[in-house]
């Protein structure tokens, strides 16, 4: 009880700091940095993280923290607005935003597409404040669950839910898959990362190949040079370019986009599934949130009552997705708060803006530094608030982005992303590695390989190896560590039942072709 | 008229790209240095080094009278830009040597850190070696009777100064030792409480809260004298094991190689200032770092010990990371 009564206390105390002028403004420019850096592909919360950290110093901590988690909240949403109208995801963690958003747009439904998805974050949002206020004292044994074995099947389960869900042929899926593994043992790798692969005597290749520029590369510039394609064919054969349907006036589409916010309460089970499978990856340090939207995205799919629109223009499936965006992040404030683990590479930019100030993370943080905490938490859900009243005021602008000529969208994209890549280490090559990843992006597209796939497997394959080693280092040797605790075999047998949904799911679309990559 | 346009926002695009890859000026010729902004290079995203650079660098910048600006590059592209610099005093690194040598003994790295101008040492990190409460080993020589019997499992992230001190003393202890890679000191505490690994060896801080809490015990602390905040913890004196003082996480400042001896002294003073400043010592203090500076031949001279006694234990080092 007296647990209970501490909670409820710092919970008020939390508020009436949030409410002060300070932590107002700190949050507003946090929302509005991090909303334009989500919005805009190729720059990502992290780089206005980053970009931020050397001011927080001179700030107070608290005022620092609600800047933070302003980013952090915001720039889901901001993602989300590309991720629909553009099919390039602001965010990494804005992938399956994009599977059923876009073509919602494509329809002329991107105004109703943004509200459904404005909404849903705010809900995801909310219902992360809540488990995380709720769980914050049980936590630990939760943490205690997840060792690196566990993690390992967690990163195969969401390999293999990733390929469930992406639209396409499941072989082609798998080769996407695959060939970001490979590409993710680029640089030092092995048991005790010792060992360099595939540098070819490079020094730039020594570190791998940067996570920034591969997605930068593969998610926004590919479909960058594809519309460029498409749109100088048009030009070519003089055929009319084949633009998403502009329907109504500003009015009707900032009402249209009204409707789309009140969508999400007629699928109250979309909605608490997505946000519970969000904030439980996010809870699970080094996970992070490109699993947790392919989770959500793949057991909606897997209770739908109409599977068939999966991939096609889903509410369910964009709901699901954009639910678990949002819900990890609270997600993610768990084993930042508990052990200092981040959560994901926002939360190690939080820990470092603490560790700036002298806070040490730790199990007596919340106990210690609860005002520092609560700014955090509640900064996230207030940055949710203000993100979303500032999709809705832009609806129309914003739903008129799918209509913006390609070629236009394909030099600001080219632009903004050539600066992100140069500024994660000023390296040339970093440049080169994105235009790369363009060109073959582009041309995977074109040949129906999932270039999500790609990426997505880039991600979980470094982390997947990294915990494989962990594991066989931690039984010295021993495989029975991978079978040995309830976790990892609930896992695998969770793992077995999508593989065999998969392969029933790919039996029925062979009898349909497949045109979607 | 929409050629036009489209010819205008690829030129654009172009001129911001230009200005955006040519910014940074070039200090011209200098007449006394500094006369222009210096670079420090960080090759670690994150963690102390950087928060270190970060503390550092506005200290630095009263000293010097120029702006300090710093570069987070990581890994080996880091440290080569440092090596790679013209030796002028403009781009300075800053980094943990001792984990980058011994990642030099595995791998033929392009650059060799015994040529770089090594300038003096901020600080060097302590740390506290503590088992896992599961284990049951809470003393020294716990860990020298089981280590004997079966293999210690140790706790490590990458190749670090902690792998190096983890090695030399079981080699000296003669107990068994393997590792379990973590991706961070963070996540070894976590894994040391978890019982993923038997033991770790990470900054006093990191562990205290678990010690507390009684979730792992101290065994020894990696410091010559004793460790204030665990005062009843053997340091190396008592574990006999005062040789192996100097393998610390040593987080020192480094310059281009062949650096003249007029800009070498410039900047050692200015950091020797900077970082002995009673603003600097209160900082390193509220941030729980330690103040421990070290520079110019006294320095020198201990990096180069360290050097050697990796060297000497080389093939020890080599098969322990393997």
């Amino acid at each position: 009880m007296k647990g209970v009564l501490d909670l409820l206390d710092a919970l008020v105390g939390g508020l009436n700091q949030a409410l002060s002028v300070n932590s107002l403004l700190g949050l507003l420019l946090g929302t509005t940095v991090g909303y334009i850096f989500g919005f805009i592909p190729g720059l990502q919360s992290v780089t206005a993280l980053v970009l931020m950290l050397p001011f927080t110093f001179g700030w107070d901590p608290i005022t620092g923290m609600y800047v933070f988690a302003g980013i952090i909240g915001a720039a889901g949403n901001g993602g989300a607005v590309t991720s629909i109208a553009l099919n390039m995801p602001g965010t990494v963690v804005n992938v399956a935003t994009s599977l059923d958003g876009y073509p919602l747009a494509r329809q002329g439904k991107a105004s109703w597409a943004l509200g459904v998805a404005s909404c849903t974050s705010l809900l995801g949002a909310a219902f992360g404040l809540v488990v995380l206020v709720a769980v914050i004292p049980l936590f630990m044994p939760f943490l205690m669950a997840f060792g690196p074995a566990e993690r390992f099947w967690i990163m195969v389960l969401g390999m293999v839910s990733m390929v469930v869900a992406l639209p396409g042929d499941f072989i082609k899926s798998t080769i996407a898959v695959a060939l970001g593994i490979v590409m993710a043992t680029v640089g030092f790798g092995g048991p005790s990362m010792v060992y360099p692969r595939f540098t070819f005597g490079s020094i730039y290749l020594l570190n791998g190949l940067d996570l920034v520029a591969v997605v930068i590369g593969f998610l926004v510039l590919s479909e960058a040079f594809v519309n460029l394609a498409k749109y100088r064919r048009a030009m070519v054969m003089n055929t009319p370019r084949h633009a998403p349907l502009l329907v109504g006036t500003a009015l009707e589409r900032w009402k249209d986009g009204l409707a789309g916010m009140r969508v999400p309460f007629r699928y109250p089970g979309v909605v608490l599934r997505g946000s519970a499978i969000g904030t439980l990856i996010g809870a699970i340090p080094g996970v992070g949130g490109s699993v947790a939207q392919f989770f959500a995205y793949n057991a909606a799919y897997a209770v739908s009552k109409r599977p068939e629109e999966f991939g096609h223009g889903s509410v369910e499936g964009l709901i699901a997705a954009q639910a678990a965006v949002d819900a990890k992040e609270a997600g993610t404030c768990l084993p930042t708060f508990a052990f200092g683990i981040p959560g994901n590479s926002e939360m190690a930019l939080v820990l470092a803006a603490w560790e700036l100030h002298g806070l040490q993370p730790g199990i007596y943080f919340l106990r210690d530094h609860a005002d520092v905490a609560w700014a955090l938490i509640l900064g996230l859900f207030g940055a949710n608030i203000l993100a979303t009243l500032l999709q809705v005021l832009c609806l129309p602008v914003v739903s008129y982005i799918p209509h913006i000529r390609e070629d236009y969208v394909a030099a600001a994209v080219l632009v903004f992303s050539i600066l992100a890549a140069y500024s994660i280490r000023q390296n040339l090559w970093d440049v080169g590695l994105i235009v790369f990843c363009g060109v073959l992006g582009a041309l995977f597209k074109g040949y129906g390989y999932s270039i999500i796939g790609i990426v997505v497997g880039f991600i979980l394959g470094d982390l997947m190896e990294a915990n494989f080693h962990t594991s066989l280092q931690s039984s010295l040797g021993s495989y029975s560590i991978f079978v040995s605790s309830p976790v990892s075999v609930f896992l695998i047998a969770g793992t077995a039942l999508i593989l065999l949904l998969s392969l029933m799911r790919w039996i029925r679309r062979s009898r349909v072709p497949a045109n979607r990559a | 008229m929409q050629g036009r346009y489209r010819w205008l926002v690829l030129m654009l695009g172009l001129l911001l790209i230009a200005s955006t890859l040519g910014c940074g000026s070039v200090p011209t010729a200098a007449a006394k240095y500094p006369t222009g902004p210096v670079t420090m290079i960080v090759p670690y995203k994150g963690g102390t080094n950087e928060k270190l650079a970060r503390l550092v660098a506005p200290e630095l910048q009263k000293q010097m009278g120029v702006p300090v600006v710093i570069e987070v590059i990581p890994g080996a592209d880091g440290w080569n830009r440092v090596f790679q610099a013209k030796p002028d005093g403009y781009t300075i690194g800053v980094g943990d040597i001792v984990g980058e040598y011994g990642l030099a003994l595995m791998q033929k790295m392009p650059y060799d850190l015994r040529q770089f101008t090594l300038i003096g040492r901020i600080n060097a990190g302590t740390s506290v070696l503590a088992f896992g409460s599961q284990t049951g080993i809470k003393t020294l020589d716990d860990m020298k009777r089981v280590g004997k019997e079966k293999t210690l499992r140790y706790a490590s992230f990458g190749f670090s100064a902690a792998m190096v001190q983890a090695v030399l003393m079981a080699e000296k202890f003669g107990i068994k030792i393997a590792p379990v890679s973590f991706p961070g000191p963070a996540d070894t505490v976590l894994g040391v409480v978890r019982g993923d690994a038997d033991f770790g060896l990470v900054g006093t801080w990191l562990f205290m809260d678990q010690i507390t809490a009684g979730k792992v015990t101290p065994v020894l602390a990696w410091t010559d004298v004793p460790e204030p905040a665990l005062p009843n913890v053997p340091d190396l004196k008592k574990a006999a094991l005062l040789d192996l003082g100097p393998v610390q996480s040593h987080r020192i400042v480094m310059a281009p190689p062949k650096m003249p001896a007029d800009v070498t002294n410039a900047i050692t003073k200015a950091f020797r200032d900077a970082v002995g400043s009673e603003a600097m010592k209160k900082q390193l203090t509220d941030t729980k770092l330690e103040t421990n500076p070290l520079w110019g031949d006294d320095f020198r001279k201990e990096i180069t010990a360290v050097f050697a006694m990796m060297d000497k234990h080389k093939d020890t080092l080599v098969k322990a990371a393997k």
